[in-house]
């Protein structure tokens, strides 16, 4: 799930940030609208991000946030990739 | 094995942090409190019995009004950063409450009305240093300039609060130039 970088990017954000909305999500990883709807669908779908609709200024914006499954699939997927590229890196 | 396209991916996650990271309060608050502080230094010359009530008033007010702004400005931009929005909260409390308590001394006659306004711009002048430090960097300079009215008020006489105040509140429009401010939209 989170071996796609634009993923990968999505739950690093929403770990670091309490609650993003589509359109900062959007800029901030400079996807198009169907790719990043696409993205967060799958996470959603898996559990590790949980959204929220509102009306702001009478406009309808989706707040996104992690999930708890989320944080933690967050945190062993960057282990494994940190142990990954340690182990492939030669000791000097 | 070829790690180089996860190092990749980490660079991409890595600097989409970065720019996620660039953002400082909206510029109205640095208009509103360059106004605060213009008014209450420059009563301090010229009205001194309105200075106490002024600050009551005024402080407090300013850091709701100032909250307030923040909060709207993460909704306009579509970030929601309750952490950092405590860490504002707790910083700025925390230094007014140790203007609180300095005040009890004015209170009870321990410390002159003169020295109490020193002493209060200098707590002030940490506070904002260290917000500085801790929270936005344009902060420090500004706490810097305000130690240095501390001083200039200690050696100079006449209109010296009113001059220190015109000087903080022009830095703080400055610092509210300076920077980069991130545009957002708020359409889903």
């Amino acid at each position: 799930m989170l071996e796609h970088r634009a993923r990968l990017g999505i739950c690093v954000l929403l770990a670091r940030h309490q609650e993003l909305s589509f359109s900062r999500l959007k800029e901030l990883l400079g996807e198009t609208d169907g790719n990043l709807g696409a993205h967060l669908r799958k996470l959603e779908e898996s559990g590790y991000a949980r959204v929220r609709k509102q009306f702001v200024q009478r406009k309808p914006v989706s707040w996104y946030s992690l999930s708890a499954e989320g944080r933690k699939a967050l945190q062993s997927h960057l282990h494994a990739i940190t142990d990954l590229i340690r182990k492939s890196k030669p000791t000097r | 094995m070829d790690t180089t396209p996860i190092e990749g991916d980490l660079q991409f996650v890595k600097e989409v942090l970065r720019k996620s990271e660039g953002k400082r309060s909206p510029r109205t608050i640095y208009f509103l409190w360059a106004a605060i502080v213009l008014v209450g230094f420059a009563l301090v010359d010229f009205a001194p019995v309105r200075v106490g009530i002024y600050w009551m008033i005024a402080g407090p007010a300013g850091g709701v009004i100032s909250a307030i702004l923040g909060y709207r400005e993460g909704q306009r931009l579509g970030q929601r950063d309750a952490d950092i929005g405590i860490r504002h909260c707790l910083h700025w409390l925390g230094m007014m409450g140790a203007i609180a308590l300095v005040v009890i001394l004015g209170i009870t006659g321990a410390v002159g009305q003169v020295n109490l306004g020193r002493i209060i711009l200098v707590i002030v002048a940490l506070g904002y240093f260290l917000a500085g430090i801790h929270l936005e960097r344009p902060l420090m300079w500004i706490g810097l300039l305000m130690g240095t009215g501390y001083v200039a008020i200690l050696f100079i006489s006449g209109h010296t609060w009113t001059v220190v105040g015109a000087i903080i509140a022009i830095s703080m429009v400055a610092a509210a130039f300076t920077g980069e401010r991130q545009s957002g939209a708020t359409v889903s």
